[in-house]
């Protein structure tokens, strides 16, 4: 069952095309990885997918519905959530406060719950929020004094606190070292067998990408240039020479 | 860091919190008169509803990251609206109050829905455009405003409460009507601010987009943050007006604006009482200062604001929340784990 869907998907901004016609469908319980050069349109399709830039032109539909066009706080609330490249949290609030915000605003608009049970519920869900981010011993200090990827894990239990359908992941692992890569690896591992999250990212690290990804699409200059199995996509003469060059 | 932290408190804290605070401000406030002078007692009365306006306006601003440089705007209508209705024979006292709550709360909500679209600057000078647009009306609109006049000689009525009826025309009566007024405002702040609504509001100073994509709708809960500052605001406005029995268009002017912006300053924006010590402060500072600098008080008190937004961010308050805070030396031990290697360890301290 395809859970995310766009059709003839495109952002410009004047002249430069970032984002060109892309058809894409995301299939539920697929892990897929989105890879390409610097300002191939990953990030802007991200963007353009969860509101936070307007298409120019083309649909989005999720779960059945059009939600093109809708603002970003109902497209969350519809069950797509995402992390950002640069580390984004609330600094000032402590870890336990970040999760509880997460928490008490998307479940209020997922309407899987009233807004009574919602609050009601809240502390276990911070709770296991915090043990699944493997984050209990520093729930109670403020976010910015946390070390670059503990941050990084607070912004994706962020984006896990509304139990989304879909999550977009930019460029988990930037910035990180050699171990706690691995840790996250594992991490969004977990998250797709265990928790049955629909995952997509996108990642620079080949090898990040090879040892998770079910599905490569591969993007170039706003276009998708190849989309498959990785070990298809891999030896794509395309690929190879929008990489390498020409 | 010299920012306090601040903690979500929950339901039941916070409502011992308010209750334990409420019957201390509640006794601090009841032996005010037994100590001071009648003339003293009118200046307290004056500082109780600063602090309210303060207060109000530091809902926008150190809660919801909002710097409202308009927030005279929604004085001037509840100021406005108590003297009209109680020059055109209004008796009733608490229904003259709630008619400037909500008349300041409905001016929020139409003004605030153009303005929470913006961010910093632009909303800065949005709301300062629509106070400066106020003030322009109360000048214009003679008819009704008494023009630069203003409206003179406001009467004071008496309360009416539960068949009892008390007049207000002492000191002291009034005294009491303002100091419940605003403590039971304050308490509703309080609650504001450590709910979970607050939480939300406090994640959208922090970062706007960021919340956004947690699914708060970020500009329905800033307007919604906008309207309760400006009832509040609105509030104070009506108290001054019945003290000082004149609605001037003073109330409205951007000096006026400015007032509660420096106090948050001077007293810290980011802990919830900041912005009341900030108002005892800036009155003590005013009096000091221009007892010995007659012309030029303004300028030093201007440069203590600038000294206090470049080098004590968070105001006097924050420097004792920081002083007290044992969560300091937590914070200074904080060691990741998931950092093997030493040189990538980063300590509160920014050493390593």
């Amino acid at each position: 069952m395809s859970l995310l869907e766009t059709r003839n998907l495109t952002k410009s901004f004047g002249r430069m095309v970032a984002v060109d016609h892309v058809d894409l469908t995301i299939a539920d319980g697929q892990l897929t990885a989105v890879i390409g050069p610097n300002g191939a349109g990953k990030t802007t399709l991200f963007d353009v997918i969860t509101g936070r830039l307007r298409p120019t032109a083309g649909r989005i539909t999720f779960r059945g519905q059009d939600i093109t066009g809708l603002p970003s706080h109902a497209i969350v609330s519809r069950g797509i959530a995402r992390s950002f490249q640069v580390t984004n949290v609330f600094p000032e609030l402590t870890v336990a406060d970040n999760f509880r915000v997460a928490v008490l605003s998307t479940r209020r608009f997922a309407g899987r719950h009233g807004v009574r049970g919602s609050a009601a519920r809240a502390p276990a869900e911070v709770a296991r929020l915090l043990r699944e981010m493997g984050l209990q011993s520093y729930a109670e200090l403020p976010c910015a004094v946390l070390s670059h990827a503990d941050q990084r894990l607070v912004d994706i239990g962020l984006a896990l606190a509304g139990c989304p359908h879909l999550l977009l992941l930019d460029e988990p692992t930037a910035g990180m070292g050699p171990a706690e890569t691995v840790a996250m690896t594992h991490l969004i591992r977990h998250l797709a067998q265990h928790e049955r999250l629909t995952v997509v990212l996108t990642e620079h690290d080949m090898q990040v990408v090879f040892a998770l990804a079910e599905r490569v699409v591969v993007m170039h200059q706003g276009r998708i240039i190849a989309d498959g199995a990785p070990a298809v996509v891999r030896d794509d003469p395309l690929v190879r020479a929008a990489y390498l060059g020409q | 860091m010299s920012e306090p932290v601040y903690r979500y408190l929950g339901a039941r804290a916070a409502l011992r919190r308010a209750m334990v605070g409420g019957v201390i401000a509640a006794a601090g406030l009841a032996l005010v008169p037994a100590v001071v002078s009648p003339f003293q007692l009118l200046f307290a009365t004056e500082m109780l509803i600063q602090c309210l306006f303060a207060l109000a306006f530091n809902l926008l601003f150190g809660i919801t990251g909002l710097l409202s440089f308009g927030q005279a705007a929604y004085f001037g209508v509840g100021g406005y609206l108590a003297a009209l209705a109680l020059v055109h024979g209004w008796t009733g006292i608490l229904g003259v109050l709630l008619l400037s709550t909500v008349g300041a709360a409905l001016a929020g909500l139409v003004l605030g829905y153009c303005c929470v679209r913006l961010n910093e600057i632009y909303f800065a000078m949005l709301t300062l455009a629509f106070g400066q647009m106020l003030y322009a009306g109360a000048w214009q609109w003679a008819e009704v405003t008494g023009g630069s006049d203003g409206i003179l000689g406001v009467p004071r009525p008496p309360l009416r409460l539960l068949g009892l009826t008390l007049p207000l025309d002492t000191g002291l009566a009034f005294y009491v009507l303002v100091a419940t007024v605003v403590l039971l405002a304050t308490l509703f702040l309080w609650g504001v601010a450590t709910s979970p609504f607050g939480l939300m509001l406090r994640a959208i100073r922090e970062k706007p987009e960021r919340a956004e994509f947690v699914g708060i709708p970020v500009h329905r809960y800033r307007l919604a943050a906008f309207v309760l500052s400006a009832a509040c605001t609105g509030l104070a406005g009506a108290l001054v007006v019945l003290l000082g029995h004149t609605a001037t268009p003073e109330m409205l002017f951007w000096t006026k604006s400015a007032e509660p912006v420096m106090m948050s300053l001077l007293g810290g924006a980011k802990v919830f009482l900041g912005p009341a010590l900030g108002v005892l402060v800036y009155a003590w500072l005013k009096e000091w200062l221009s007892s010995r600098l007659v012309d030029y008080w303004m300028l030093v008190m201007g440069l203590i604001v600038v000294g206090c937004g470049l080098f004590f961010r968070g105001g006097l308050c924050g420097a004792l929340v920081v002083w007290w805070s044992a969560r300091l030396a937590q914070r200074m031990s904080y060691v990741s784990t998931r950092d093997p290697q030493p040189d990538q360890i980063v300590r509160a301290d920014g050493s390593s």
